[in-house]
C-alpha cells in the first residue's frame, strides 16, 4: 500500500475565531430555528414550553456540545477531520466504527432531502421578488373582497396548492417535470462550489458573509411583524403559557428533541468543524458562542415572527407543528396578506431561509469530504465529484418519490432516530471511554473560563440518563405509527376503511378506534375480511393501491438508509485498517518522541 | 393520484377550518404570564449572547504562538 505523504500534508484550519463561531452557528441555524421551533412551542404549551426547553438546553444541549467540540479538537490532533476517524482515534474498538458510520451517514442522508427544501426556499424567494407568487394567488382570489375572512381563507388555500405543486406532493416523478429541478441543480452547484473551495476559503468566507446578512434580514422582517396592528394578540397566542401541559411527558420529549436537533448535535457536524481548531483553541467559549447565536435565531427571531403573524391573519388553526406545513403552507399566505410590502418581506424571508439552508447544507457535506480525503487520500476534485454523484443519486430518489413527501418523511424519521443514538453514544464515549474528569480537563485546555466542577458528574450520569429517557419517549410516541405506516396491508385496509366510513374516525378517539378496527380486520383470514376491502369499488381500489405504494416507499426508504449504513461502515473499516490507522499511529509516534 | 387528492383535502380542511378553538377566541393579548415568559426567554438568550461577545472581546491574546508537539512535523519520522 502506498504510504500517505503525511509529513507534507497541509492541514486545514479555521482562519479566525469569528469565522469558526459563524460557521458552526451557520450549521446549526437552519429551517428548524425559524419554522420548527415556533410550531413546536405553540402546540406544546406556548410560553410554558420554554421551561422544559431551557432545562433541556442546560442539561442536554450544552454538555453534549462541549463533549463533541472537545472530541473533535482531540481528533484533529490525530489528523482526523471526520467523525469516523475522530471516534476511532479516541476508541480503537469496532463499535467506534459503527458510531462513526452514523456520523457520516446522517449528514449525507439529511442532505439528500434538505437540498430540496433549500431549493424550495430559493424558488419562493424568486417567486416573491418576480411577482410569480402574487400572480398565482391573485388568480385564486379573483372576485373575493379583500380584508375578509373568505379572502384570507382563499389565500391560505391557494398557498397550500402552490406548495403542493412546487413540491409535487400529488404524484411521483412530477418534480422532474417542473422548474424545481433547475432550482435543485442551482443549489447543488452553489453548495459544491463552496465546499470545493475548502474550509477557510469556502465555508468560513461564505458564513462570514451569510450569517450577518441572514440575521439582518430576519431583524427587518421581525420589525415589520412587530409593527403590525394588534400583534399583541398574536404574541399572546404564541407566548401565553399553558402550564397544565407541563404534566404531559410528550411536551418534555418535544422540548428535548427541539434542543437536540436545533444545536445539530449527534450529527457529526460539530466533530468535523471542531477538528479544524488548533489544539490550544478555546472550545468552551467558542461552542457557547455558537450555541447562543443559534438560540438567538431560534427564540427571538423564530419565536416572534411566524406564529404571531400567522395567528393575526389566519387564526389559530394555521399553526401546524410540521416544519414543512408551517414554512410552505402558512408563511407564504401570511407574507402575501401582510400590508405594505408583503412581497418584499416574503422574498427577503425566503432569501434568509435559503442562506440558512446553505450554511447548514455545507456542514452536512464537509464530514463526508473529510472522510474521503482522510480515509482514502482522495484529492479535493475527486472527493467533491464522488460526493456530488452519491448525493445527487439519493436526492433524485427523494425527488422522484414525492407523493405525500413519503420518502422525505421516512428518511427524516430514520435520521432523527440515528441522531439521538449517535448523540448518546458520543456522550458515553466522552464520559466512560475518555473518562469524564480527563475529558473535562481536555475541554478546559486553552479555555478562557473553566467548566464547573459538577460537569464530570453531569456528563457521566445526568446527560446520558436524560438522553436515554428522550430516546425511549421518542420511540414510544413515534415508532408504533411509523411501523404501521410501513405495512402495505395495514395501510390498504386503513385507506379502504376511511373511504367506506369517512365520518366515523375523526378526532383523537377516532384515530384510536381506527387503529383497533384495522388491526381487527388485519388479523382475520382473507375469506372473512369485509367485502368492501376484498372486493372494493374502482375508486376504493385506487385508494388502496396508493396507500400500499406509500407503505412500500416507506419501506424502501428505511432499507435504503440501512444499506447505506452497511456500505459506509465497510468503507470506514477499510480506511481504519489502512490510511486512518496509519495516520493516527504516525501522530502518536510523533507525540511520544516529543514527550521523550 | 387519488391519495394526493385525499391529502390535499385533508390539508385544506385543516387550513381552511376557520373556527378557532374555544380558548383562542379569548386571546386578546399577552397575559402577565405571557409577558414574563416572553421577556424572560428573550432576556436569557440576549444575556447569554452578550456574555459570550464580551468574553470573546475581553479574552487575552490567543495562544496561537504556543505550538504543541503535534503541530510540529519533522521529516525525521518515516511512516510505519
Amino acid at each position: 500500500m502506498t504510504s500517505p505523504d503525511l509529513q507534507h500534508q497541509q492541514k486545514e484550519s479555521w482562519g479566525s475565531k469569528a469565522g469558526v463561531i459563524l460557521a458552526v452557528a451557520g450549521s446549526a441555524v437552519g429551517l428548524g430555528n425559524f419554522l420548527r421551533f415556533p410550531g413546536t412551542a405553540v402546540n406544546n404549551g406556548g410560553g410554558a414550553f420554554m421551561v422544559p426547553y431551557i432545562i433541556s438546553f442546560l442539561l442536554l444541549g450544552i454538555p453534549i456540545v462541549w463533549c463533541e467540540w472537545t472530541m473533535g479538537r482531540l481528533g484533529g490532533r490525530y489528523g482526523q477531520n471526520n467523525g469516523a476517524g475522530i471516534l476511532y482515534a479516541i476508541w480503537r474498538k469496532a463499535p467506534a466504527k459503527g458510531i462513526g458510520a452514523l456520523t457520516l451517514l446522517v449528514p449525507i442522508v439529511v442532505y439528500m432531502y434538505y437540498v430540496l427544501l433549500e431549493a424550495l426556499c430559493l424558488r419562493y424567494s424568486v417567486a416573491y421578488f418576480t411577482g410569480g407568487f402574487d400572480a398565482h394567488i391573485g388568480a385564486a382570489v379573483e372576485g373575493i373582497a379583500k380584508n375578509t375572512a373568505a379572502y384570507n381563507d382563499a389565500v391560505a388555500g391557494a398557498s397550500v396548492e402552490y406548495a403542493m405543486d412546487q413540491f409535487a406532493l400529488k404524484s411521483n416523478g412530477a418534480m422532474f417535470e417542473s422548474s424545481m429541478l433547475w432550482y435543485v441543480c442551482v443549489c447543488f452547484l452553489v453548495n459544491f462550489v463552496i465546499i470545493y473551495r475548502g474550509v477557510t476559503r469556502g465555508i468560513e468566507t461564505f458564513c462570514k458573509f451569510a450569517m450577518p446578512l441572514l440575521i439582518g434580514c430576519a431583524i427587518i422582517v421581525l420589525v415589520r411583524v412587530l409593527t403590525l396592528d394588534n400583534i399583541g394578540t398574536g404574541l399572546g397566542f404564541m407566548w401565553n403559557p399553558k402550564w397544565e401541559l407541563l404534566k404531559n411527558p410528550e411536551v418534555w420529549m418535544r422540548a428535548a428533541g427541539q434542543i437536540f436537533f436545533s444545536l445539530s448535535v449527534g450529527f457529526g457536524l460539530i466533530l468535523c468543524y471542531s477538528s479544524y481548531l488548533k489544539p490550544s483553541d478555546d472550545v468552551v467559549l467558542t461552542s457557547l458562542s455558537a450555541s447562543s447565536a443559534n438560540e438567538f435565531c431560534e427564540v427571538i427571531l423564530g419565536g416572534l415572527i411566524v406564529v404571531p403573524a400567522a395567528f393575526l391573519f389566519l387564526g389559530s388553526s394555521h399553526t401546524p407543528e410540521s416544519t414543512f406545513q408551517v414554512g410552505f403552507f402558512t408563511v407564504p399566505a401570511i407574507m402575501h396578506l401582510m400590508p405594505f410590502g408583503g412581497n418584499f418581506f416574503g422574498g427577503m424571508w425566503f432569501g434568509l431561509l435559503f442562506l440558512a439552508a446553505v450554511t447548514s447544507s455545507l456542514s452536512m457535506l464537509q464530514p463526508a469530504i473529510a472522510f474521503l480525503e482522510d480515509g482514502f487520500g482522495l484529492r479535493r476534485p475527486v472527493s467533491v465529484t464522488l460526493l456530488a454523484i452519491i448525493t445527487a443519486a439519493g436526492a433524485s430518489l427523494v425527488m422522484y418519490f414525492s407523493l405525500n413527501a413519503q420518502a422525505l418523511d421516512f428518511t427524516d424519521f430514520a435520521c432523527e432516530f440515528m441522531m439521538i443514538v449517535a448523540g448518546l453514544a458520543q456522550v458515553l464515549i466522552f464520559g466512560w471511554v475518555i473518562g469524564a474528569e480527563r475529558g473535562v480537563n481536555e475541554t478546559n485546555r486553552g479555555s478562557d473560563f473553566k467548566l464547573p466542577s459538577f460537569m464530570p458528574f453531569m456528563i457521566r450520569y445526568l446527560t446520558p440518563a436524560f438522553l436515554i429517557i428522550v430516546l425511549s419517549l421518542w420511540c414510544y410516541y413515534n415508532a408504533p405509527d411509523r411501523l404501521r405506516s410501513m405495512s402495505p396491508e395495514y395501510k390498504g385496509i386503513e385507506a379502504a376503511l376511511v373511504a367506506e366510513f369517512p365520518d366515523e374516525f375523526t378526532g383523537e378517539d377516532g384515530a384510536k378506534k381506527k387503529i383497533e378496527r384495522v388491526r381487527e380486520i388485519q388479523s382475520k383470514p382473507r375469506a372473512t375480511k369485509p367485502t368492501w376491502y376484498t372486493q372494493p369499488t374502482e375508486a376504493v381500489k385506487a385508494k388502496i393501491a396508493d396507500a400500499r405504494l406509500n407503505a412500500n416507499i416507506a419501506r424502501f426508504s428505511i432499507v435504503g438508509v440501512g444499506l447505506l449504513f452497511i456500505i459506509i461502515t465497510a468503507a470506514i473499516d477499510i480506511a481504519c485498517r489502512n490510511r486512518i490507522g496509519q495516520t493516527i499511529a504516525h501522530r502518536e509516534h510523533l507525540e511520544s518522541l516529543m514527550e521523550a | 393520484m387519488l391519495s394526493g387528492w385525499t391529502f390535499i383535502q385533508f390539508v385544506s380542511a385543516q387550513m381552511l377550518a376557520n373556527t378557532p378553538p374555544t380558548d383562542a377566541s379569548e386571546i386578546t393579548g399577552l397575559t402577565p404570564g405571557g409577558w414574563a415568559m416572553m421577556l424572560g426567554s428573550i432576556g436569557l438568550v440576549t444575556a447569554l449572547c452578550i456574555f459570550c461577545i464580551v468574553r470573546i472581546f475581553s479574552e487575552s491574546k490567543p495562544s496561537d504562538h504556543h505550538h504543541v508537539p503535534l503541530d510540529i512535523a519533522t521529516d525525521e519520522i518515516k511512516l510505519p
